[in-house]
């Protein structure tokens, strides 16, 4: 018997592609999620960085300071500090999407290996009925 | 394609699978590393641009646009060189699982042929057993059906042999079986007797008589059935007796019997010892008619059964055995016969009459030898008849306490 007429081969494949397809499916929407979730931050930081350069401004120009060393120090801390907002941003973001890819072909890695192992056991089985059925 | 042959395949097919995903993996975890530089790139570029140009219009020295342009760009150079660094290690980690998943499918795909060796080892193991099993069965099925044909042929003799002589056995047993029903009947009566009624006390005594009768019927027909069988002098006794105890036996009747035997029944002798005289050339003729000489016989011991049977129940009803004879001359007869004739006289019955009153009455035997002693000395045989009848229901004297 070929192992595609197997009941038992056939369920385990069954429950097999189901498995890869749900870790599939799960990879995606987690990858997703970590997509929505910088595109959302993004304009965020950016909002917030303008706006708290233009507070920084406002602040140097009531003083009578607008040109100034000192105003042009505080908004490039400013813009450091936002830089580094922003790559924490995406350094996360990237972190996430490799460790979701590389669960998923881990995850892939275990079912094939585990299809492996199901498919010497069935046919061994098989080999085993088929020569014993006879001699029953 | 074997078994096998597919599960290789498949195999194949999974360690693609497998190594595709991880290439896909690390693939997509590069773009990402790779995509997240360039964002940080180009937000970097976006601020230098926007802080650079706002200074330039408001005067800022070279000086400070340079310092500008380096705090800005710290941060992003920072976090490109993690995400360059996060690169190297998804390729290195790639690499590595790589190279474990394509070493695994490389032993899975090494193990096929000792799997093969190992499921031919179990087939072979089962087909032994099965070879063994179906050896044994075989050996046993030849043994049972030896055992079946021998025990049959065995059994088909043992029939032939016990049909041969079951017509003279039964018919012997019949004849006894009838001689058994004619045997006296004391004891019945005996047995009404109430409890320590001196009649009970003959019981014993009649059991013994009736036992007597038996005995001497029964062992005077099986002599009359050995000898209707012809063998009086073979063992002829002793094998009717085991017939008699359900031992089935079976009559070993010798040329020597034959010719006897024919002589018995007026053959010439000279004429049965040429036709009994094994062996022979004619011995297929001798053996047919040593049958009919068989058959014969049985009829021959047959008649005398049935002849001894009638003899032994007349006798055995009318007292005239040996047993009886004794008994007749002990009490002064000359003859049973005599004694029969005593019994139907008057006086006789006169005696038992009294001797019933004496009986009811529990007197004692020496009050029956009183109220006869007025007969004693016409008629001393019937006395001493009816006194002998009577004496085992009577005490021998009466037992009258002292007043």
């Amino acid at each position: 018997m070929a192992l595609g007429q197997d009941p038992t081969w056939l369920a385990y494949m069954r429950a097999l592609g189901f498995e890869e397809g749900e870790a599939t499916a799960n990879a995606e929407q987690s990858r997703g999620q970590v997509e929505d979730r910088l595109a959302f931050q993004r304009p965020i930081v950016a909002e917030q960085g303008e706006m708290a350069r233009r507070g920084i401004s406002a602040g140097f120009e009531s003083r009578g300071v607008f040109r100034s060393g000192g105003h042009e120090t505080a908004l490039a801390e400013q813009r450091r500090g936002e830089q580094e907002q922003v790559g924490a941003l995406e350094l996360d973001a990237a972190n996430d999407v490799a460790g979701i890819t590389g669960s998923l072909a881990q995850e892939i890695v275990r079912l094939r290996r585990q299809q492996t192992e199901r498919d010497m056991d069935i046919s061994q089985r098989q080999a085993l009925d088929a020569a014993l059925a006879g001699l029953a | 394609m074997g078994t096998f042959g597919e599960a290789s395949q498949k195999q194949n097919d999974n360690r693609r699978a497998a190594l595709d995903a991880l290439a896909r993996s690390g693939s997509e975890g590069l773009n990402a590393l790779g995509g997240a530089q360039m964002q940080v790139r180009a937000t970097q570029n976006q601020a230098l641009d926007q802080a650079l140009g706002a200074a330039a219009q408001r005067g800022a020295p070279e000086g400070m646009q340079q310092r500008i342009a380096s705090t800005i760009s710290a941060p992003a150079d920072r976090t490109v060189m993690n995400l360059q660094a996060a690169q190297g290690r998804l390729s290195a980690d790639t690499a590595r699982r790589t190279q474990n998943t394509g070493s695994y499918f490389d032993e899975a795909s090494a193990a096929v042929p000792a799997v093969e060796a190992d499921t031919a080892r179990q087939i072979a193991l089962a087909q032994w057993k099965a070879a063994k099993k179906n050896e044994d069965e075989e050996k046993g099925f030849s043994e049972l059906a030896k055992w079946q044909q021998e025990g049959y042929a065995q059994g088909l003799a043992e029939a032939q042999r016990a049909s041969e002589v079951q017509t003279v056995q039964q018919q012997l047993l019949d004849e006894i079986a009838g001689l058994r029903q004619h045997m006296p009947q004391p004891v019945q009566e005996a047995r009404v007797a109430p409890s320590g009624h001196p009649l009970s006390r003959g019981l014993h005594f009649a059991e013994q008589e009736q036992d007597t009768f038996r005995n001497e019927g029964l062992t005077r027909a099986t002599e009359q059935a050995a000898a209707g069988l012809g063998m009086p002098e073979h063992g002829g006794i002793e094998a009717v007796q085991r017939q008699l105890a359900g031992e089935t036996v079976r009559p070993q009747v010798t040329h020597d019997d034959l010719r006897g035997a024919y002589a018995d029944l007026g053959g010439d002798p000279l004429l049965a010892g040429g036709l009994f005289q094994p062996p022979t050339a004619s011995e297929q003729l001798s053996d047919l008619m040593a049958e009919d000489f068989l058959g014969s016989y049985r009829e021959t011991g047959a008649r005398n059964v049935r002849e001894a049977a009638q003899n032994q129940s007349a006798t055995d009803r009318l007292g005239f055995g040996d047993a009886a004879v004794a008994k007749a001359r002990s009490l002064g007869f000359e003859s049973p016969q005599a004694m029969q004739a005593a019994q139907e006289t008057p006086a006789y019955a006169e005696m038992k009459a009294l001797a019933d009153d004496v009986v009811l009455a529990g007197e004692s035997l020496d009050d029956l030898r009183y109220l006869l002693s007025e007969f004693a000395a016409s008629d001393p045989q019937t006395v001493a008849l009816v006194l002998d009848e009577y004496r085992p229901y009577l005490v021998s004297e009466s037992y009258i306490p002292d007043e």
